[in-house]
């Protein structure tokens, strides 16, 4: 072998004989062990330069199998106690010695354990932003909660008086209709101003995770229109909002509002002291992803607020009535779903778009049928079609427990799509459903000759139909709800029995 | 314990003498000794206990930035530093000097290897000057000649 190539390398190399006895090594093999040419002479074999890896044994594991021997990552000791991570690869020569290369990875171990810490670091940080700026905005819209809370006390104040002067004037019977309104009046006061107490507390809770659920858009957008309600109608704004029903898509749902009232309080700000006022909530679809559009006609934003209206701590309000971290933190929340904020050209006011995933494609991407992963037999993929994000969340739950995945689809037609583009193992689908029933799915299934097993979730089919859809379209059986855990792990386990 | 980098710098008639002590490694940081706007600058490593290849990366940045036309004088150069420079193109810009290091010494009586201070000058044609111990022992040079002066050439090209 020429040496001369060996002594350019930029790694500590060697050779052995069968013992271990060093017979060459490079420059950098005496600068990685800081041992002098005098030292190396003197060892009888080159594991007196370190402790911590049995190295005579991977070379006799080399020797025996005449084959290159790697060791797994391990950590030596040398002689001054320094540690090393490394990785030691044997090759075996044809004059029965040894090349012995050692790769040094104790930088890139330490730089790694420092990425790990500042990242966990950061996300702590980011979350605390986020606490602030909720605690901020809640701080802002304070007065108006105040209001909203005031005007349903005084009601049931009011209304309180008049139910004792009722009752004080001692003849019940010929004036119950009038005490049961006084009843249902403070029933509604109460809870009205429960309802806001609570919805300030789902907003202020601190999550440590970002806990995900399957949610509706409609849920989340009403929240925030109901937390910020005092605020709209004091500084009179008509809001329209989207009419649809059940936009399900996966995400936090308090983050998920959290972007909503920013986005709303912004258009707000803006149309302060202004006649007219007007915020339009629109949802749109696409194949993939829902858009939401909020559009205001406010003052709108100038150019030169436009290039920077994303980037933290940029506002245009006045000092002490804006942190500047609305959009930024709105931003990231949207982009850890995958979606997008962008601000549309707009002749009036402003108009920002929110275009966030669809929960099928969320979890499509998310299961291991994207990611090429093999499972065994005993593992399922479950479609599940529900437009209800309560029984998703549940089934979720339940499902990923029991240690099978769960793909999720809202109603007919996009369970179709994804039963066209990938293999599940079995079906779950609610009966009736907006816009196709369960049988509709059924059919279109078995018309593809598709074998799939489909199970029914229903609390309102008759007995009739279900015997007709199992000859007619196989169907497997049906789960009432409300069901259980167990419940559905009795059909997981026949499902994994007929599998195998 | 972690043996960040400490720099002090003294800076007198546009000559900078700076005296680096602890580890140079990624979390080193120079921006106390960035755009200095001195014609000289004296760097002294004899406190530095440690660098590593990132560490090497940071100096290497921090040196290009450096005016051109300054004067780069190292000092007091541990064996790990030298180390460096020899496997490190970069490591030493041109128009650098090595004014001193520390080249290791054998002492065959104590059984022991000293680092003794060296000058550039005393190497002449690649050879290690005689040293001797306080008792008057030869010491032997400790390391491959050719290898350990290497950083000389690149000094002078």
């Amino acid at each position: 072998m020429n040496l001369s190539y060996l002594d350019s390398i930029f790694e500590p190399i060697a050779l052995v004989d069968e013992s271990g006895k060093l017979t060459y090594y490079n420059h950098y093999f005496s600068s990685f062990f800081k041992a002098s040419p005098r030292v190396l002479k003197k060892i009888k074999g080159i594991n007196e330069l370190f402790s911590g890896f049995d190295i005579l044994d991977l070379l006799s594991k080399s020797k025996e199998s005449n084959s290159i021997q790697v060791s797994k990552e391990v950590l030596i000791n040398l002689n001054d106690m320094s540690e090393y991570h490394v990785v030691f690869k044997i090759v075996p020569q044809d004059d029965q010695q040894y090349l012995i290369c050692i790769n040094d990875i104790s930088i890139e171990k330490n730089l790694y354990t420092k990425y790990r810490y500042q990242i966990d670091e950061l996300k702590s940080i980011h979350n605390q932003i986020i606490q602030a700026d909720k605690l901020t905005t809640i701080g802002e819209i304070t007065a108006s909660i105040s209001h909203e809370v005031s005007n349903p006390l005084t009601i049931a104040s009011g209304t309180l008086e008049l139910l004792k002067a009722l009752t004080e004037e001692g003849d019940l019977d010929s004036q119950s209709e009038m005490i049961n309104t006084c009843i249902n009046d403070i029933d509604e006061s109460f809870s009205r101003i429960n309802s806001i107490i609570k919805g300030m507390k789902n907003f202020l809770h601190q999550n440590e995770e970002d806990h995900l659920e399957y949610i509706a858009i409609e849920d989340s957008l009403n929240s925030a229109l109901n937390l910020l309600e005092g605020t709209i109608k004091q500084n009179n704004i008509k809001v329209t909002s989207p009419q649809s029903e059940n936009s399900i898509v996966f995400a936090n749902p308090t983050k998920l509002e959290q972007v909503f009232i920013n986005l709303v309080k912004n258009s707000v700000d803006a149309l302060s002291n202004q006649a007219d006022s007007e915020i339009e909530i629109k949802l749109n679809q696409t194949n993939v992803c829902y858009e939401i559009d909020f559009i205001d006609n406010g003052i709108g934003i100038n150019d030169e607020s436009k290039a920077k209206i994303f980037e933290s701590f940029y506002t245009t309000k006045d000092v002490g009535e804006g942190t500047g971290l609305g959009l930024a933190i709105s931003t990231k929340i949207i982009e850890s779903y995958q979606g997008s904020i962008e601000l549309v050209d707009s002749n009036k006011g402003a108009h920002f778009k929110i275009t966030i995933p669809k929960m099928e494609l969320t979890s499509v991407s998310n299961t291991t049928l994207a990611s090429g992963i093999d499972t065994d037999s005993n593992f399922l993929s479950i479609l599940v079609v529900d437009n209800e994000p309560k029984i998703l969340n549940l089934l979720n739950n339940y499902i990923s427990e029991l240690g099978h995945q769960l793909i999720c689809a809202s109603n007919i037609l996009e369970a179709q799509k994804t039963i066209d583009n990938y293999d599940v193992d079995l079906i779950i689908t609610d009966f009736f459903m907006p816009q196709g029933n369960g049988d509709e799915l059924a059919k279109a299934i078995r018309d593809k000759q598709i074998e799939t097993p489909i199970y029914y979730l229903s609390a309102k089919i008759e007995d009739s139909k279900l015997k007709q859809d199992m000859d007619k379209f196989n169907i497997s059986g049906l789960i009432d709800k409300p069901f259980e855990k167990k419940d559905i792990e009795e059909v997981l386990c026949k499902v994994v029995g007929s599998k195998k | 314990m972690s043996d960040k980098l400490s720099i002090e710098t003294v800076i007198e008639k546009g000559v900078a003498d700076i005296k680096l002590s602890g580890q140079i490694d990624e979390d080193s940081d120079f921006a106390t000794i960035t755009n200095i706007g001195c014609h000289t600058l004296n760097f002294n490593f004899d406190k530095v206990t440690l660098i590593n290849s990132c560490g090497v990366r940071e100096w290497i940045n921090y040196i290009e930035g450096i005016e051109e036309n300054a004067k780069i004088i190292y000092h007091n150069c541990p064996q790990i530093v030298i180390e460096q420079i020899n496997m490190v193109h970069g490591f030493i810009k041109k128009g650098t000097k090595v004014e001193s290091f520390y080249a290791p010494y054998y002492s065959e009586d104590d059984d022991d290897v000293v680092k003794i201070l060296l000058r550039t000058d005393e190497i002449v044609e690649g050879k290690a000057p005689e040293k001797k111990s306080e008792s008057g022992e030869e010491l032997e040079f400790d390391a491959i000649e050719a290898q350990y002066f290497q950083f000389i050439s690149q000094m002078d090209s």
